[in-house]
Protein backbone atom coordinates (compact mmCIF):
# COMPACT_ATOMS: atom_id res chain seq x y z
CA UNK A 1 0.00 0.00 0.00
CA UNK A 2 1.37 3.46 -0.79
CA UNK A 3 1.03 5.96 1.85
CA UNK A 4 1.10 9.58 1.53
CA UNK A 5 0.24 12.31 3.77
CA UNK A 6 -1.88 15.29 3.13
CA UNK A 7 -3.29 18.34 4.99
CA UNK A 8 -6.46 19.80 4.31
CA UNK A 9 -6.30 21.44 0.89
CA UNK A 10 -4.21 19.15 -0.73
CA UNK A 11 -4.26 16.60 -3.19
CA UNK A 12 -3.63 13.43 -4.74
CA UNK A 13 -3.97 12.34 -8.79
CA UNK A 14 -4.08 8.86 -9.54
CA UNK A 15 -3.55 7.53 -13.17
CA UNK A 16 -3.43 10.66 -14.37
CA UNK A 17 -7.11 11.72 -14.64
CA UNK A 18 -8.25 10.59 -11.14
CA UNK A 19 -7.61 13.29 -8.44
CA UNK A 20 -8.61 12.80 -4.70
CA UNK A 21 -8.70 15.64 -2.77
CA UNK A 22 -8.75 16.05 0.80
CA UNK A 23 -11.71 18.72 1.95
CA UNK A 24 -11.53 18.51 5.64
CA UNK A 25 -10.37 16.87 8.70
CA UNK A 26 -12.67 16.70 11.68
CA UNK A 27 -13.17 14.50 14.88
CA UNK A 28 -11.16 11.81 13.18
CA UNK A 29 -13.41 12.13 9.83
CA UNK A 30 -11.91 12.83 6.62
CA UNK A 31 -13.56 14.30 3.93
CA UNK A 32 -12.46 13.24 0.69
CA UNK A 33 -13.26 15.26 -2.71
CA UNK A 34 -13.12 13.00 -5.74
CA UNK A 35 -12.73 13.58 -9.54
CA UNK A 36 -12.70 11.03 -11.99
CA UNK A 37 -13.25 10.24 -15.43
CA UNK A 38 -17.52 8.73 -16.50
CA UNK A 39 -16.97 4.92 -16.69
CA UNK A 40 -14.76 4.92 -13.51
CA UNK A 41 -16.79 3.70 -10.21
CA UNK A 42 -15.76 4.79 -6.62
CA UNK A 43 -17.29 3.03 -3.87
CA UNK A 44 -16.99 2.88 -0.06
CA UNK A 45 -14.73 -0.10 0.26
CA UNK A 46 -17.32 -1.51 2.91
CA UNK A 47 -19.71 -2.24 0.39
CA UNK A 48 -17.46 -3.36 -2.51
CA UNK A 49 -16.21 -6.18 0.07
CA UNK A 50 -19.74 -6.97 0.74
CA UNK A 51 -20.71 -7.60 -2.98
CA UNK A 52 -17.60 -9.66 -3.55
CA UNK A 53 -18.37 -11.67 -0.46
CA UNK A 54 -21.59 -12.11 -1.75
CA UNK A 55 -20.54 -13.15 -4.77
CA UNK A 56 -18.57 -15.79 -3.84
CA UNK A 57 -21.22 -17.17 -1.31
CA UNK A 58 -23.06 -17.56 -4.41
CA UNK A 59 -20.85 -19.51 -6.25
CA UNK A 60 -19.55 -21.41 -3.36
CA UNK A 61 -23.01 -22.51 -2.83
CA UNK A 62 -23.95 -23.44 -6.46
CA UNK A 63 -21.56 -26.88 -6.21
CA UNK A 64 -23.70 -27.47 -3.23
CA UNK A 65 -27.10 -27.68 -4.45
CA UNK A 66 -28.77 -30.43 -6.84
CA UNK A 67 -31.56 -30.73 -8.90
CA UNK A 68 -33.52 -32.07 -6.06
CA UNK A 69 -32.35 -28.89 -3.78
CA UNK A 70 -33.94 -26.41 -6.13
CA UNK A 71 -37.06 -28.28 -7.05
CA UNK A 72 -37.57 -27.97 -3.48
CA UNK A 73 -36.81 -24.27 -3.46
CA UNK A 74 -38.64 -23.31 -6.36
CA UNK A 75 -41.61 -25.06 -5.06
CA UNK A 76 -41.60 -23.15 -1.96
CA UNK A 77 -40.71 -19.61 -3.84
CA UNK A 78 -44.25 -21.10 -5.99
CA UNK A 79 -46.28 -21.52 -2.40
CA UNK A 80 -45.66 -18.02 -0.99
CA UNK A 81 -48.29 -15.81 -0.94
CA UNK A 82 -47.30 -12.78 -3.17
CA UNK A 83 -46.94 -10.28 0.09
CA UNK A 84 -43.73 -12.45 0.78
CA UNK A 85 -41.83 -11.27 -2.06
CA UNK A 86 -42.34 -7.54 -1.82
CA UNK A 87 -41.33 -5.13 -3.62
CA UNK A 88 -37.14 -4.57 -3.32
CA UNK A 89 -37.40 -1.09 -1.74
CA UNK A 90 -39.41 -2.45 1.12
CA UNK A 91 -38.01 -5.35 2.63
CA UNK A 92 -40.02 -7.39 4.90
CA UNK A 93 -37.64 -10.08 4.98
CA UNK A 94 -34.79 -11.18 7.68
CA UNK A 95 -32.18 -9.84 5.87
CA UNK A 96 -30.67 -6.64 7.15
CA UNK A 97 -31.26 -4.33 4.27
CA UNK A 98 -28.18 -2.76 5.14
CA UNK A 99 -26.94 0.39 2.94
CA UNK A 100 -23.49 1.10 2.13
CA UNK A 101 -23.82 4.11 5.15
CA UNK A 102 -24.12 1.58 7.89
CA UNK A 103 -21.71 -1.01 6.81
CA UNK A 104 -21.06 -3.58 9.56
CA UNK A 105 -19.00 -6.16 9.44
CA UNK A 106 -21.42 -9.24 8.11
CA UNK A 107 -22.76 -11.40 10.21
CA UNK A 108 -24.76 -14.54 7.65
CA UNK A 109 -27.72 -16.69 10.08
CA UNK A 110 -27.96 -20.12 8.75
CA UNK A 111 -25.31 -19.85 6.38
CA UNK A 112 -24.10 -23.07 4.85
CA UNK A 113 -20.35 -23.25 5.99
CA UNK B 1 -35.27 -29.84 -21.58
CA UNK B 2 -32.32 -26.69 -21.99
CA UNK B 3 -32.79 -24.00 -23.95
CA UNK B 4 -29.87 -21.85 -25.06
CA UNK B 5 -30.62 -18.38 -23.76
CA UNK B 6 -32.51 -16.86 -26.67
CA UNK B 7 -35.11 -19.75 -27.43
CA UNK B 8 -36.51 -18.21 -30.61
CA UNK B 9 -33.89 -20.08 -32.45
CA UNK B 10 -34.19 -23.36 -32.03
CA UNK B 11 -32.03 -25.17 -34.74
CA UNK B 12 -28.28 -25.53 -34.22
CA UNK B 13 -25.72 -23.32 -35.39
CA UNK B 14 -22.05 -23.29 -35.29
CA UNK B 15 -20.59 -25.13 -32.02
CA UNK B 16 -22.02 -25.95 -28.99
CA UNK B 17 -20.75 -26.24 -25.62
CA UNK B 18 -21.31 -28.78 -23.01
CA UNK B 19 -21.41 -28.62 -19.54
CA UNK B 20 -21.87 -31.19 -17.07
CA UNK B 21 -23.20 -29.33 -14.13
CA UNK B 22 -25.09 -30.56 -10.54
CA UNK B 23 -27.99 -30.11 -12.09
CA UNK B 24 -27.50 -31.90 -15.38
CA UNK B 25 -25.83 -31.45 -18.59
CA UNK B 26 -25.82 -27.93 -20.07
CA UNK B 27 -25.50 -26.92 -23.76
CA UNK B 28 -24.25 -23.49 -24.19
CA UNK B 29 -23.79 -21.96 -28.27
CA UNK B 30 -20.64 -20.78 -28.57
CA UNK B 31 -22.32 -17.76 -30.91
CA UNK B 32 -24.56 -16.94 -27.73
CA UNK B 33 -21.40 -16.77 -25.05
CA UNK B 34 -21.68 -12.92 -23.15
CA UNK B 35 -18.25 -11.43 -22.85
CA UNK B 36 -17.65 -9.94 -19.35
CA UNK B 37 -14.40 -7.97 -19.75
CA UNK B 38 -14.48 -7.02 -16.12
CA UNK B 39 -15.83 -9.92 -14.72
CA UNK B 40 -18.22 -10.29 -11.91
CA UNK B 41 -16.77 -8.42 -8.13
CA UNK B 42 -14.58 -10.81 -6.60
CA UNK B 43 -14.26 -12.78 -10.15
CA UNK B 44 -12.44 -10.60 -12.30
CA UNK B 45 -11.23 -13.66 -14.41
CA UNK B 46 -14.46 -14.61 -15.26
CA UNK B 47 -14.51 -12.80 -18.67
CA UNK B 48 -16.84 -15.32 -20.77
CA UNK B 49 -20.60 -17.16 -19.22
CA UNK B 50 -23.13 -18.88 -20.62
CA UNK B 51 -26.86 -18.35 -19.88
CA UNK B 52 -29.12 -21.34 -19.69
CA UNK B 53 -32.39 -22.75 -18.29
CA UNK B 54 -32.07 -24.92 -15.54
CA UNK B 55 -32.28 -28.46 -17.31
CA UNK B 56 -34.99 -30.77 -15.01
CA UNK B 57 -36.46 -28.22 -13.58
CA UNK B 58 -39.18 -26.84 -15.24
CA UNK B 59 -41.26 -23.56 -15.09
CA UNK B 60 -38.87 -21.41 -12.94
CA UNK B 61 -37.40 -18.28 -13.52
CA UNK B 62 -34.11 -19.24 -12.23
CA UNK B 63 -31.04 -19.66 -15.14
CA UNK B 64 -27.65 -20.69 -14.66
CA UNK B 65 -24.60 -18.29 -15.54
CA UNK B 66 -22.00 -20.12 -16.33
CA UNK B 67 -18.33 -19.42 -16.41
CA UNK B 68 -16.89 -20.91 -19.40
CA UNK B 69 -13.46 -19.85 -18.79
CA UNK B 70 -13.25 -20.74 -15.70
CA UNK B 71 -15.56 -23.87 -15.48
CA UNK B 72 -15.79 -24.48 -11.78
CA UNK B 73 -17.43 -21.13 -11.63
CA UNK B 74 -20.71 -20.53 -11.88
CA UNK B 75 -24.22 -18.53 -10.58
CA UNK B 76 -27.79 -18.81 -10.24
CA UNK B 77 -29.42 -16.13 -11.46
CA UNK B 78 -33.09 -14.98 -12.30
CA UNK B 79 -34.64 -11.69 -13.86
CA UNK B 80 -36.06 -10.24 -10.70
CA UNK B 81 -39.27 -8.75 -12.08
CA UNK B 82 -39.62 -12.85 -12.80
CA UNK B 83 -39.40 -13.39 -8.86
CA UNK B 84 -41.94 -10.37 -8.26
CA UNK B 85 -39.02 -8.10 -7.51
CA UNK B 86 -39.29 -4.82 -8.71
CA UNK B 87 -36.02 -2.18 -9.27
CA UNK B 88 -37.17 1.48 -9.60
CA UNK B 89 -37.25 2.86 -12.49
CA UNK B 90 -34.48 5.23 -11.80
CA UNK B 91 -32.47 2.84 -10.62
CA UNK B 92 -32.52 0.85 -13.64
CA UNK B 93 -31.80 3.62 -15.98
CA UNK B 94 -28.53 4.66 -13.35
CA UNK B 95 -27.80 0.67 -13.94
CA UNK B 96 -28.15 1.69 -18.09
CA UNK B 97 -26.36 4.62 -17.81
CA UNK B 98 -23.26 3.55 -15.93
CA UNK B 99 -22.87 0.33 -18.28
CA UNK B 100 -23.41 2.21 -21.43
CA UNK B 101 -25.88 -0.66 -22.45
CA UNK B 102 -29.18 -0.06 -24.49
CA UNK B 103 -32.18 -0.12 -23.08
CA UNK B 104 -34.44 -2.05 -25.46
CA UNK B 105 -31.99 -4.92 -25.44
CA UNK B 106 -30.24 -4.51 -22.23
CA UNK B 107 -31.62 -7.98 -19.19
CA UNK B 108 -31.35 -7.49 -15.99
CA UNK B 109 -30.10 -10.21 -13.53
CA UNK B 110 -30.11 -10.70 -9.67
CA UNK B 111 -27.30 -13.24 -8.57
CA UNK B 112 -28.96 -16.03 -6.07
CA UNK B 113 -27.27 -17.39 -3.33
CA UNK B 114 -28.32 -20.73 -1.87
CA UNK B 115 -28.44 -20.51 2.03
CA UNK B 116 -28.53 -23.63 4.11
CA UNK B 117 -31.18 -23.20 7.30
CA UNK B 118 -31.03 -26.55 8.55
CA UNK B 119 -33.78 -28.59 7.19
CA UNK B 120 -33.88 -27.00 4.24
CA UNK B 121 -32.79 -23.88 1.58
CA UNK B 122 -33.58 -20.70 0.71
CA UNK B 123 -32.77 -18.67 -1.89
CA UNK B 124 -31.66 -14.77 -1.24
CA UNK B 125 -30.91 -12.26 -4.14
CA UNK B 126 -28.48 -9.60 -4.30
CA UNK B 127 -30.70 -6.59 -5.56
CA UNK B 128 -27.73 -3.90 -5.17
CA UNK B 129 -25.88 -5.32 -7.63
CA UNK B 130 -27.48 -6.76 -10.32
CA UNK B 131 -25.83 -8.29 -13.48
CA UNK B 132 -26.46 -6.09 -16.85
CA UNK B 133 -26.42 -8.49 -20.15
CA UNK B 134 -26.40 -6.47 -23.77
CA UNK B 135 -28.58 -8.90 -25.49
CA UNK B 136 -27.36 -7.98 -28.79
CA UNK B 137 -24.08 -6.99 -28.15
CA UNK B 138 -23.64 -10.17 -25.72
CA UNK B 139 -21.86 -8.19 -23.15
CA UNK B 140 -22.31 -8.58 -19.51
CA UNK B 141 -21.23 -6.47 -16.06
CA UNK B 142 -22.43 -6.00 -13.16
CA UNK B 143 -23.15 -2.39 -11.76
CA UNK B 144 -23.85 -1.96 -8.10
CA UNK B 145 -26.86 0.63 -7.33
CA UNK B 146 -26.13 3.69 -5.40
CA UNK B 147 -29.72 3.41 -4.19
CA UNK B 148 -29.41 2.57 -0.28
CA UNK B 149 -32.49 0.54 0.40
CA UNK B 150 -31.10 -2.64 -1.80
CA UNK B 151 -30.39 -5.65 0.14
CA UNK B 152 -27.41 -7.53 -1.28
CA UNK B 153 -29.65 -10.72 0.62
CA UNK B 154 -33.52 -10.35 0.28
CA UNK B 155 -34.59 -13.15 1.06
CA UNK B 156 -37.17 -14.74 -1.62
Amino acid sequence: MLLITRRTGEAIVINGDIEVKVLEVKGGRVKLGFEYPSGSTVFRQELFAKIQEENKAAAQAVPQASTDVLKNVVRNLHSKPHGNTAHAKAPTTATKGLGDESDQPHVQPGRNK
Amino acid sequence: MTEPMHSDVSHKEGAVRTFTTRFGEVELREDRLISFPQGLFGFRECTQFGLARLPNVDSTPLMLLQCTNQPGIAFLVADPSQLGLELEKSDIAEALEGTKMPEGDTQILTILTLYDQGDSYYLTANLKAPVLVDTHNLTGMQFILSNKTYSTQHKL
